[in-house]
This record gives C-alpha cells, structure tokens and sequence, in this order.
C-alpha cells in the first residue's frame, strides 16, 4: 500500500511538469507585453524596458522555463501585477472560502445524488423514478451560472431568506452551495441508478436472494458496495465540475474565493496570478483523484495495490 | 426636435433633483427630517480597487474610496463652482506660471497630525516623477514644472505653461491629495492598503475581494461653505464589491445596497421598487466617437470625413445601440463636460444626410461599383472598424448605416490594450474609441500633434495646435471659452472625428439617505458617480 501511494505520488511529477509547459507554452502565444501591461498605458519605454530585464523576459525561452520552473517548486508563482502580492499567498488566502463551497457543495452532491439514485431505483416506483429522471435532466442542462440568478431572485428577493449580495456567514454560504451541487448531484443520481440496475442483475445477488438473504442485507451488502466503484469515480470527476462551478458562483454571489480571484485576474489581464491559479487548479484535482484511487481498496478488497 | 428632446431631458432633470431633496413622508414622525449621526451607507461597485495609495492609483474604483479619505485644495459646489476646501485662497501670477495656495491651518490627518504644505508639495512631486509612472495624478500635473511649500501653510506650484484646466485637477482628492511623507515612506507598499488622508473617512476594514469598510473621521472637523461644516453624519460607508451586475440589481431590489450604478434597461425595474431614486446626467467626454485615421487614405480627404460625418442616423444608433439612453453629440465634447461650448452640440451641421453624404463621396472621385460599393480607381471602398468588445453594438449598427453610404465594413473586435497599442500605432484606417474625461483639456490629449497621447487621427495641423494650446493657456474666462468655440469649430469643420452620442448615466440611491446627495452638473459628469455625501445623513432601515 504504501509503496503504491509512493508511487503513484511519482507519477504525480510528469503530469504536474505537463502543467507547467503546458500553461507556459499557452502564455508565451498570448499578445501583448506583461511589462506594458504591468505598468499601464503611460509608463515610458525605459521603464518598460527595465521591468523586462528585472522580470528576464528578455531572456531564452529555455532560461526563463527553468527559473519559472525552479520558482514554482519553491512554492514561488510569481508576483500578481494587480495586487502586488505573491501569488501564491494570494491564493491560499482565498482557497478556505472556495474550499467551504465546494465541500459544502459536494456533500450536497454526494448525499442528495446517491440518495436520490437508490431511492429511484429500489423503490421501484415508475414515478418516482421518472420524476427524478426529469429533475437530474433539469440539474444537468440548467447552466450554474442561470440557475444561480434565478434563485436569488427567488429566495432572496422574493421570499427574502438569504442575503442576495453574499457575506461570510454559515447562511450565507447555503444558497451556493445547494447551486453548485445541482449539476454534479444530478450527474451522480444517475450514474447511481445505472450502476445499482447493473448489479441487481449480477449473479451474486441473485444467489443471495436465492439464499434467502434479506432485503436489506442485499441491499446494503451486495449491491450497494458492489455499486460504489463507478460512483466514487464520478465524484472525482465532478470535483473538477465543483471548481470550475467556483468560478461562476463566486462572482454571482459575491464570494471572495479562488473562483472570484479567477475571474478579476483575467478581466485585469494578471498573467502571473492566472498562471498560478491554473497552476494550483491542476495540483488539487491531482490529489482528489490520488484519494479516490486509494479509497477504491478500501471499497473493494479485491483491489489491490502492487 | 432634438431641441425638444434636450428640453424635455432637463425638464426630466430638473425633476429628478427636486425630488432629490427630502420631501416630508407622511407616515414618518417629523423628527425624520433632522440629520441624525450613524447608519450604514452600503455601496456596490463591481471592480476592487487596485490599491489606495492616491498618486499610485489609476482606476475609478480606488477614486472613489481615495476621494472620501482624502481630500485635495479645492472642490466643486453642487453648482458646479470652484470653491476653496484643503486651500483657504489662492492666487495665480499674471502669466499664469505660478500658483499659490494658502492652506487652512484646522486640517489634521485621521490620525492627529497637522497638514503641512510640505506633504503636498512632497506627495505632488512624487506623483510628477516619472519613476513613480503615476497613472492619474501623473497626468494632471503634467504641466506643473514644481510644487515647493513657501512655510507650512502656502504650497506655490510652478508650471511649464499656464495651465488654465488646472482649477479641476485640484479638486481631485481621489488622485491628488496630500499624504503624511512619513508614513509612505515607512512602508511604500503597506500604504496603499492602510492608506491615511485628510477626509472625511478613515479605512476601517478593508477584506479583499469582498468589501472596503469606512469609517467617519472624528479629526474632520471643518467642510466646505456650501456644507454644515463638520464631520459626516453617515458612521460607517461599506463599499462591496460584487462583479456581477445581475447580483447588484438584485442586492438593490432586496434592500441590500443602498447606492449602485446600474444600466438603462433596470431603471424602471428599480424605480419601481418605490425605494429608490434613480438619478440621471449625461456623461462627460467623447464616448462613443469614431477615430479616422487622417494619415492614411482615404480619411485624408477632407471630403470623406464629411461624408462619413453626415451619413450617420445618430437617432436611430442611441435607440438601438444604446436602448435609448444617449443624446446625440456633435462636437468632440459633452454639454456636462467643463469648459464645453455645450450651444455648439447641434450647431455644427452634420445632421444626417445620406444624399449629401453620397455627394461628398462623389466629389471625392467615388463612383458606385458592383452591389453598390464605392470604388475610386477600380478599387472598391472596403474598411475594417476596430472596437472593443464593449462597443460591439454600436459598431454593427454602423456597419449598416455605412453600407447605405456604399462603403462595406468589416467589424473587426479586439481587447481593449491591444485596441490602445493600434490605435496608438497607426496602423488602423477607421475605429470605434470613446474617452471619459471631467474637463476639456481631454483635447489636448487627443488633437495636438506633439502632446496628444490619445491623437489617434494622426492630425499635424498647426492651426489645430494653435488653438488646442489656446485653451490650455488662456486664463481669463472669457477669452477661454472663446477659444473653446474656435477649438471645437475647427476640429468639426476638418471633420476630424464622427462624434456619435453622449451616454446617460444612471445611479439608484435609496430613500433611506436623506438630504440633498445629488447634484445634475457635478455629481456624474466626471464620469465618477460622486454624490454629496457632506449633508447626508441615514434613516433607519
């Protein structure tokens, strides 16, 4: 077990260098000059000059890679031109708030979706099953961002329950989050219906019926956890679905996440802070789907790691 | 008609600002109508600002915050008058070189210490050294040669030029004003969040990414004439910052914010809410404007200019484009633009015409070709209008009335930086731009061939010099404004540009901020959307 996370944290490298030249590639294509950019429209060419030797953009393609590189593995991603602050620290100090949606998002998710999937499913209930067959339809084709304005209007200009401009409260935190699992809950209400109608079929519950065991013991015993591999999958999926989600929702409702930091750096043309924001991105959806891959042993003992 | 539609448009005005003052409401008891200190006034705004430090700044976000922690010499009344503020008196020399300020000896920074005339003169002259690439303050002492302080209270400004637009730049406090030299130089970086000033607010709170927390400066003791002269009323003022402007019309409707610009298309939706007022001012400068590139064919031929002048449905444009919130503009500045010769709006003789303007055209050696497109020596009139994505609409609405002319145009959409680097580099023949600015010296930097950094029409006509520098140093008042007329003549006799239209702003300000906040002439016209806060006070929610 051990060797396996030690070497799948191995395996973590290449990709993380792929991210790298991937997102230094792209920005190299971009038009413009970050110097220009950094200083505005009336600083003189001097001065424009001299903030492209001190940031070594006159320098190799290959130089600048390595120090970038280098930088980036001591934890330095540059410094934002917006706010003059390291990137990297910027960053860390939004992600709780980010980190708070999309945890609170994902538990909606996880427990809303697969609620729903078993229960459509084993209640055998053609209605109930068609109903939740149209609302994961609605949760899937209903973009956030819609979704998001729609329901201010409803819960918090209508019917005036939450505040419709945001706050750091636990309340305040209920509306998006129930926005953003929509989506990823309706995706996995119905990977949870696919997969358990898969293993009801299986010969092994049959054979257990046949044994005479009870209901809920198949239930609970054979299907469900003979069910959860595909669905742990899709949650690890869908984290990537959460954060890009971050990015809409944040600005909707005037959160001050990583989403929110996105979307101003873009607009204010923050290269560095873009960068590292993508940079970061890449490295949390590796380790989310490092944790999955690890729980799928404890889900099913026959997986095992060599 | 366009008479009457100005008319009816500052009868509107005039309208709104009588409703701007308290109006007794029935169900309140009358001790409503006496200011009464505290409250939180909440402000949306959908940008945060870059930093606070005022000579570092360049956006109107961080203007907005700066202007109520500082102040600078003079300010505006609500009349639209220069009145004295950080500056008891000043004087200007004869050849307008020199301009001293006395300063008021009561002013104290939030934190007790006094205001010297050494921390202007220091905090001006950091703004005027090009090191510093100051954005905004940069520019508005671009003419001042040196700041010096006489003694504690006299700072005297020397200038390169007589400068006549100087009088608005000082009464920007959100770009210049004074700060302590010891607390900037302490820590350079750390004062542009924890900045300190002479205003009327101190920061308390700033959280990034979601608010700016201010709070009222008990050290501000004193105000301008036309006020009660004293601290604020309002405690605290918290300006949010929310990016998406969906989430601001509904944080009004909600009752959440209390003070918000918002689009033409809401203003019924807000009004009728029945908690708002929902103010209105046309915005100042030239935007949006067409930049012909007078260097290169075929916008060097006066002729065509003309035509491309008369051959806009300016009417039909603002109704499309703009859902109706614009007044046309004829000339290269708006009425509510200081200084303008606002008479000369609709008096320089381009109505659309699109008979004269195909006459013009043939004049100029253009006959119809194939499907109706112009050609001059067997080429046919083909151009690629630049814009920015802001002015998409506007820009398609002109690609259509110019097919009418017989000139076929491709739209041709860029970022807003890369527009600026084109246009400042010549090579475009024809595009969509638009300029904000409080005064007129906005021509200077448009149409004098040396001094222009916006001179994207390429002009080198030293008359156009001529009279541009006319405004700039001409300081009786009267010799100015005739100087302004025969600016403003000349620039559209060469048809230089195609103004287009002026933008009418918006700003809902709830019914709880009691006491004359708005004023027509000042409040928008900077394009800054700052309310008269100094008389205001707040009933409670």
């Amino acid at each position: 077990m051990i060797k396996y996370v030690f070497i799948r944290l191995l395996t973590i490298i290449p990709v993380l260098f792929g991210v790298m030249v991937f997102t230094f590639v792209i920005f190299q294509f971009l038009p413009g000059d970050p110097a220009a950019d950094m200083l505005g429209p009336l600083a003189t060419p001097e001065k424009i000059a001299e903030v492209r030797a001190e940031l070594g953009l006159d320098d190799p393609l290959w130089v600048q890679f390595g120090s970038f590189l280098t930088n980036a593995m001591r934890g330095d991603l540059g410094t934002s031109f917006r706010g003059q602050r390291p990137v990297l620290q910027e960053i860390l100090s939004r992600f709780p708030e980010t980190l708070k949606l999309t945890f609170s998002g994902m538990t909606i998710a996880v427990f809303g979706g697969v609620g729903a999937g078993i229960i459509a499913t084993v209640s055998k209930n053609k209605w109930l099953e068609r109903f939740m067959l149209v609302f994961t339809l609605g949760g899937l084709s209903i973009p956030s961002f819609w979704l998001a304005i729609i329901s201010i209007l409803i819960f918090s200009v209508g019917l005036n329950w939450f505040s419709a401009t945001g706050g750091d409260g636990w309340k305040d935190l209920i509306l998006p989050s129930f926005v953003i699992a929509a989506g990823p809950a309706a995706v996995l209400a119905r990977t949870t219906r696919t997969s358990l109608l898969q293993v009801t079929r299986a010969e092994y519950v049959r054979t257990a019926r046949a044994k005479g065991a009870s209901e809920r013991r198949v239930l609970l015993k054979h299907i469900l956890s003979n069910a959860m591999i595909p669905i742990v999958t899709v949650i690890g999926l869908q984290i990537a679905d959460l954060m890009t989600g971050a990015v809409f929702i944040e600005s909707v409702f005037a959160r001050s996440g990583v989403g929110r930091l996105a979307i101003t750096a873009v607009f204010s043309r923050d290269y560095p802070m873009i960068r590292g924001i993508v940079i970061f991105g890449a490295f949390v959806y590796i380790f989310v789907n490092l944790f999955i891959d690890l729980l799928y042993g404890v889900l099913d003992p026959r997986i095992r790691y060599e | 008609m366009k008479r009457l539609k100005i008319f009816m448009l500052v009868l509107i005005l005039a309208m709104l600002s009588a409703c701007a003052s308290p109006a007794p409401v029935e169900t309140e008891a009358p001790a409503s109508n006496t200011p009464q200190v505290g409250g939180t006034l909440v402000v949306a705004w959908p940008q945060e600002p870059r930093t606070l430090d005022p000579a570092l700044n360049g956006d109107n976000a961080g203007e907005f915050v700066s202007n109520l922690i500082g102040a600078n010499l003079a300010t505006y009344d609500p009349e639209g008058n220069l009145v004295p503020y950080l500056a008891e008196s000043w004087t200007i020399s004869e050849d307008g070189m020199v301009w001293e300020f006395k300063l008021r000896k009561d002013i104290k920074y939030s934190d007790g210490t006094p205001v010297t005339a050494h921390d202007f003169a220091w905090e001006y002259k950091r703004a005027m050294n090009p090191e510093t690439a100051s954005p905004a303050a940069g520019t508005m002492l671009a003419f001042t040669a040196d700041a010096e302080a006489v003694d504690d209270n006299t700072l005297k400004l020397t200038f390169a030029v007589p400068f006549y637009g100087f009088g608005t730049a000082i009464t920007n406090g959100g770009y210049l004003q004074p700060v302590p030299q010891a607390a900037v130089e302490a820590n350079p970086e750390a004062f542009g969040k924890s900045p300190i000033g002479a205003g009327p607010y101190v920061l308390k709170e700033w959280v990034t990414g979601e608010k700016i927390v201010l709070e009222r400066n008990p050290n501000f003791t004193w105000d301008a004439a036309f006020t009660h002269g004293g601290p604020y009323y309002i405690q605290n003022i918290e300006v949010r910052y929310i990016p998406e402007y969906t989430t601001i019309v509904a944080g009004l409707e909600a009752g959440e914010i209390d003070y918000a610009v918002i689009q033409a298309k809401d203003v019924q939706r807000i009004k009728d809410t029945g908690k708002f007022q929902v103010y209105e001012s046309i915005q100042a400068g030239v935007s949006p404007y067409i930049s012909l590139n007078t260097s290169v064919a075929p916008f060097d031929d006066l002729k065509v200019r003309q035509a491309f002048n008369h051959a806009v449905d300016k009417e039909t444009l603002i109704k499309v484009a703009a859902l109706g919130a614009g007044v046309i503009q004829d000339g290269p500045c708006s009425s509510t633009q200081f200084g303008c010769w606002s008479a000369t709006q609709e008096d320089f003789g381009y109505g659309f015409d699109l008979e004269k303007a195909k006459q013009l055209m043939q004049e100029a050696g253009y006959t119809a070709g194939a499907n109706g497109i112009l050609e001059k020596d067997g080429a046919p009139l083909k151009l690629t209008l630049l814009t920015d994505a802001v002015r998409v609409k506007v820009a398609e609405v002109l690609q259509k009335q110019y097919q009418a002319l017989g000139v076929e145009i491709e739209i041709q959409t860029v970022e807003g930086s890369i527009m600026f680097d084109t246009l400042r580099s010549g090579d475009y023949q024809i595009a969509l731009n638009g300029v904000t600015y409080p005064t007129t010296d906005l021509e200077m930097a448009m149409f004098h061939s040396e001094f222009g950094a916006y001179n994207f029409g390429f002009y080198t006509d030293s008359a156009l010099d001529d009279l541009v520098m006319g405004i700039i140093v001409t300081m009786d008042p009267a010799a100015n404004a005739e100087a302004q007329q025969a600016l403003e003549q000349h620039i559209m006799e060469q048809a230089y540009i195609v103004p287009l239209y002026s933008p009418v702003q918006y700003i809902a300000v709830s019914n709880r901020v009691k006491g004359s906040v708005f004023s027509e002439k000042v409040s928008l016209a900077a394009g800054l959307t700052q309310l008269y806060l100094n008389d205001a006070w707040l009933e409670e929610k």
